[in-house]
C-alpha cells in the first residue's frame, strides 16, 4: 500500500494556500484552513453525475447503460443505513447535513461550528456503507416523483433544459439530473449497487475540507476510516455528438410573467487545463459584447427589449460547451437577432479593448471575495478537482491571457450558425 | 467572533454599528432604511431604492455606473427590499475586497464609501425629480419583477396565502407592492418618497471588515446635514387570530399542488415557540420531515417557519392533489403530538445542537452577521452567541409543549394543480 503524502499548493499572486493530501487508501484529501473563522464546510464527493450513463471497467468487454437519474437516485439512498436514517446520526452533532447531484458529480456535505471531527466520522461512515432493499427504494420513488413535479413546475429549470435539449442531440447533458417519472421507475436494488460500487470507489472520488479544520487530525480520522480499495480503472464514455445544434427553437406553455428567453451558442468542448482557459476566454468574450456596461445592454434595456434579469453564462464540461444568454424580453427573438448583429459586427470590428483590463481586474475581485466564504471555499476546491485543475489556476490563466485570446475565441465559439433559442410564455 | 462590536448614534435616529473583524478579506457595508409598511409608500420607496442602487449623480446612466464597478475590482453594490415584521426595510449594500488585496495598492474603501454616499445623497436627478430615462428602466422593470412573481411556484403561493392570513395588516403588502401602485409612480411622487424615507425613516447602518474609522466619518458628515424627524418603529405587530379556521383554495396549471397552513400565538415566550418550531419541522431530523416525507413519502418537502415579529407559524409542503388531505391531517396530528409532549430529551437535545451551530456559524458570513445584529437592534435586545445559547438552554419540555397549545390553525391555502395527477 502507498503511503500518505501531503503537497502544498499555493496562489503565486496572493500567498493564498492549502494542502493536497494524497491518502494511502487511494482517497485524495484537499485541506484549506481559514485563520480566524469557526464553521467547518465538509464535502466528499464523487465524480460520478447525471451525465454518466454509459461505462465499464478494466477488465469489461461492453459498456454498461443505465436508466436517467440513477445518480441522483443513489443520492437519496445513501442517506438511509441499515439501521438508522444519516440525519439522525448528524441531529447528534448538531452539523447541518445535506447532499446534492449535478451533471457531473454526486457530493455529500456538512456544515457545523463545532465538533467537525465526529460529524466527518458520520460523513466517511455512511457514504462508504450501501444499504439498499426493494422497500426502501420503492418508498424513495414518491419522494423523488415529487421532486421531479416541483422541478417540472419551475419555469427556469424547464427552459434550461428544453435549451439543452435543443443544443444536444445525444451527450447525455440533455437528460434531467433527477430523470423522469418513466426512468426511476425502472431502478432496483441491483442497478444501485451496480454503480455504488463502480463509481464509489475512494480512487474516483475527493475529500474536501475548508475552514476550521486540522490536516493531522483529518488524516487521523481516515486513516481510521476509509477503506483501501484498488483503482478499477473506471472509463466513462459519451455517445457521438454531431457539431451542430439539433434543433434552432423550442417554445412551452407555463405560468411566468413576461416570457423567458435562453439562447445557446454550441462550440467545441475541451478538457482539463485547457477548459478552464476556454472557459475564462468566453467568458470574456461574452462579458464584453452583452454585459451591463456594454452598448448592446444598454440600446436593448432603453428601448424596452430586456429588463435587468439579463445575464450571460458560460455552461461547459465534460463533453459540452455553450455559450448561453438568458432573461425576460416581450420579443426573445428579436433579442436573439441582436446579439447575433452584434457578434457579427465585434468579429469584424473587434471586441472592445478598453474593457480588457478592468474585467481582469472585476475577475480577480470576485475570486479574493469567494474566500470569505467556507462554504464556496470548499466548493472551489472539489470542483477545479474533478476539473483537473487548482482553484489558482484562474488567476494564472487570466494574467496570462492576451486581448487577442479573446477575440480568438469570439471567433471560434460564438458560431451566429449554430444556436439555438430556448422560450417559455404564459398562455 | 468579532475583534469588535460598536454601536454609535451618528445622527438623530441613524445609527452606525462597526464589527471589526480582521478576519475577512472583504468589507461590507449597509445601510438600511427602516419605515412603516404602508400602501401608500410602499411601492414608491421600493422603486427609489432600485434608482440609488443604479446610478448616481457621476454615473447617471447604469451603463456607466456598472463600469465604474467593474473598474473597482468588481465591487457590489445593489439595492433590496424587503419586509420584517409590518416595516418595510430598504438595503443599499456595498461589498469590495480589502485596501491590502488590490493589486496596485488602490484603496478601494475610499472610493466605495464615497460611490454610495453619492447614490444615497446626490441621485441621478433634476430639479427634484429623477432622471426621467432612468426611472422609466427602473419601473418598467420593477414591473417585470412583480409579475415574475408566478415563476416561483413556491414564494407565490406565499404571496397568496399571505393575503388571506395577514388580511387587513400592513403584512399583507409584498415588499415592492402590486402593479397598480408602480404604474402610479411619477419621477416627482417617487423622488418626494425618496426625501421623506431620508427624513424619516431609521436608518441602521453596519460595516464589517478590517477596522476603518473613515467609513463612519463619511457617513456621519452626511447625515449630520439632514433636517431629521425619525418614526418610531416596532419590532414586533402580532396578526390577529381568526376566530375559525379560513380554508382558500385557488386553481393553478402546474404539476404539483402547494399546501400552506398558517398557525398563530399570541404567547410571548418567543424562545420556546422557535425551539418548538426546530423539532417540529425546521431540520431533515424534525417531526415534519420524518414523517410526512421519509414515513409517508408524501412529498420532497415539509417543513415549517416562525416569523416571530407576526407571531405566525407556517407549514409548507409540495404534493399530489390526492395527497392534499393526507397531508394536512399528518402535520395537524405532529403538532398534536408536540402539545402532548410526545417528544423525547433526546429531540430537545438534537434540535438545541442544530440551533447553537446556526448560531455559530453567524459570525463566518459577513451577510448573516449584518442581518442578525440588525434583528437584535430592532427588537431592542442585543444578545451575543453565549446569551442567545442559555436562553434556548433554558427552556424546558413543557414550555415547548405550552408553546405548541398556543398555536391556533389560522388559514390552510390550497394552490392546487389543474395538471395534478390524481392517483
Amino acid at each position: 500500500m502507498a503511503a500518505t503524502t501531503k503537497t502544498i499548493i499555493k496562489c503565486p499572486k496572493t500567498g493564498q494556500y492549502y494542502t493536497k493530501i494524497s491518502h494511502k487508501s487511494g482517497l485524495d484529501i484537499l485541506v484549506w484552513k481559514m485563520d480566524g473563522f469557526q464553521s467547518t464546510e465538509v464535502l466528499f464527493g464523487t465524480k460520478y453525475g447525471s451525465i454518466n450513463t454509459m461505462f465499464r471497467k478494466s477488465g469489461d468487454k461492453e459498456y454498461t447503460v443505465v436508466p436517467e437519474g440513477i445518480a441522483h437516485f443513489l443520492e437519496h439512498k445513501l442517506f438511509e443505513n441499515e439501521d438508522t436514517d444519516v440525519f439522525e446520526l448528524y441531529a447528534k452533532t448538531g452539523a447541518s447535513g445535506n447532499a446534492y447531484t449535478t451533471f457531473d458529480k454526486t457530493c455529500y456535505l456538512f456544515s457545523c461550528s463545532d465538533n467537525w471531527e465526529a460529524s466527518l466520522e458520520i460523513l466517511l461512515s455512511f457514504v462508504q456503507s450501501p444499504y439498499f432493499t426493494k422497500e426502501t427504494v420503492d418508498k424513495e420513488q414518491g419522494i423523488i416523483g415529487q421532486e421531479i413535479q416541483m422541478t417540472n413546475d419551475n419555469p427556469y429549470w424547464v427552459l434550461f433544459f428544453n435549451l439543452l435539449k435543443a443544443v444536444y442531440h445525444n451527450h447525455p447533458v440533455r437528460i434531467d439530473v433527477a430523470g423522469t417519472v418513466d426512468s426511476i421507475a425502472q431502478i432496483d436494488a441491483d442497478l444501485l449497487y451496480k454503480c455504488y460500487y463502480t463509481f464509489y470507489n475512494l480512487h474516483n472520488m475527493v475529500l474536501s475540507l475548508a475552514g476550521n479544520v486540522d490536516e493531522d487530525k483529518v488524516i487521523e480520522i481516515c486513516d481510521k476510516l476509509c477503506k483501501p480499495c484498488e483503482n478499477e480503472g473506471l472509463e466513462t464514455v459519451f455517445p457521438d455528438e454531431p457539431e451542430k445544434v439539433k434543433d434552432e427553437y423550442v417554445e412551452a406553455i407555463l405560468p411566468v410573467g413576461t416570457p423567458i428567453f435562453n439562447i445557446g451558442f454550441k462550440s467545441a468542448d475541451v478538457t482539463g487545463r485547457e477548459l478552464l482557459k476556454a472557459e475564462l476566454e468566453a467568458w470574456f468574450a461574452i462579458s464584453m459584447l452583452a454585459d451591463s456596461s456594454s452598448p448592446l445592454y444598454k440600446s436593448l434595456l432603453s428601448e424596452g427589449y430586456i429588463n435587468n434579469s439579463f445575464y450571460t453564462e458560460i455552461f461547459c464540461g465534460d463533453g459540452y460547451f455553450v455559450s448561453i444568454f438568458g432573461g425576460e424580453s416581450k420579443d426573445p427573438m428579436y433579442v436573439q437577432n441582436r446579439i447575433c448583429e452584434e457578434i457579427e459586427k465585434a468579429k469584424m470590428h473587434g471586441l472592445d479593448e478598453s474593457r480588457f483590463e478592468e474585467l481582469k481586474k472585476s475577475l480577480y475581485g470576485s475570486k479574493i471575495r469567494n474566500w470569505d466564504n467556507v462554504e464556496a471555499v470548499a466548493n472551489s476546491l472539489i470542483n477545479s478537482y474533478f476539473a483537473k485543475v487548482t482553484p489558482f489556476d484562474d488567476i494564472s490563466l487570466i494574467s496570462e491571457m492576451t486581448f487577442d485570446d479573446v477575440q480568438k475565441c469570439l471567433l471560434e465559439r460564438f458560431d451566429t450558425d449554430n444556436k439555438a433559442i430556448s422560450v417559455i410564455k404564459s398562455n | 467572533m468579532p475583534e469588535s462590536v460598536l454601536r454609535e448614534r451618528i445622527a438623530d435616529g441613524v445609527y452606525f454599528t462597526t464589527i471589526c473583524d480582521s478576519k475577512f478579506k472583504t468589507s461590507h457595508i449597509s445601510v438600511r432604511f427602516v419605515m412603516r409598511l404602508d400602501e401608500k409608500s410602499v411601492s414608491k420607496n421600493a422603486l427609489s431604492i432600485n434608482i440609488l442602487s443604479s446610478a448616481n449623480s457621476n454615473y447617471p446612466t447604469q451603463a456607466a455606473f456598472s463600469r465604474k464597478l467593474s473598474a473597482l475590482y468588481g465591487s457590489i453594490l445593489s439595492g433590496d427590499v424587503s419586509k420584517l415584521g409590518d416595516n418595510q426595510v430598504m438595503t443599499l449594500s456595498a461589498k469590495f475586497i480589502g485596501d491590502k488585496y488590490t493589486l496596485n495598492g488602490e484603496a478601494l474603501s475610499n472610493d466605495m464609501t464615497q460611490l454610495l454616499c453619492d447614490c444615497i445623497f446626490s441621485p441621478a436627478s433634476l430639479n427634484d425629480e429623477f432622471d426621467s430615462a432612468l426611472f422609466a428602466q427602473r419601473k418598467q422593470n420593477l414591473i417585470d419583477d412583480i409579475e415574475a412573481e408566478i415563476n416561483d411556484k413556491q414564494s407565490y403561493a406565499v404571496i397568496c396565502a399571505n393575503r388571506t392570513i395577514f388580511r387587513n395588516e400592513p403584512y399583507i403588502l409584498t415588499p415592492s407592492g402590486t402593479k397598480e401602485l408602480v404604474e402610479e409612480c411619477s419621477t416627482k411622487s417617487v423622488y418626494e418618497a425618496y426625501k421623506n424615507m431620508l427624513r424619516t425613516a431609521r436608518v441602521e447602518i453596519s460595516y464589517i471588515g478590517e477596522c476603518a474609522d473613515d467609513v463612519k466619518a463619511l457617513f456621519g458628515d452626511a447625515f449630520e446635514k439632514l433636517d431629521r424627524a425619525p418614526m418610531d418603529i416596532a419590532y414586533y405587530s402580532l396578526s390577529s387570530i381568526k376566530s375559525a379556521t379560513e380554508n382558500v383554495c385557488d386553481r393553478i396549471d402546474v404539476n404539483q399542488s402547494k399546501l400552506y397552513m398558517a398557525f398563530k400565538s399570541e404567547s410571548e415566550d418567543r424562545y420556546a415557540l422557535a425551539y418548538m418550531n426546530v423539532i417540529f419541522g425546521a431540520t431533515p431530523f424534525s417531526k415534519l420531515f420524518m414523517n410526512v416525507r421519509e414515513k409517508m413519502s408524501l412529498c420532497y418537502y415539509c417543513s415549517s417557519s416562525y416569523n416571530e415579529a407576526k407571531g405566525a407559524l407556517c407549514v409548507a409542503s409540495g404534493v399530489d392533489n390526492t395527497n392534499i388531505k393526507k397531508a394536512e391531517d399528518e402535520i395537524i396530528n405532529q403538532l398534536e403530538d408536540m402539545k402532548n409532549g410526545n417528544f423525547s430529551d433526546e429531540d430537545m437535545e438534537n434540535s438545541y445542537k442544530s440551533i447553537v451551530n446556526s448560531l455559530g456559524m453567524v459570525d463566518d458570513y459577513a451577510g448573516s452577521l449584518s442581518q442578525t445584529y440588525f434583528k437584535r437592534i430592532l427588537k431592542n435586545d442585543i444578545t451575543d452567541f453565549e446569551q442567545e445559547c442559555e436562553r434556548y438552554r433554558s427552556v424546558t419540555k413543557q414550555r415547548i409543549m405550552d408553546a405548541a397549545a398556543s398555536l391556533k390553525l389560522d388559514t390552510v391555502y390550497v394552490m392546487e394543480a389543474s395538471n395534478g395527477s390524481n392517483n
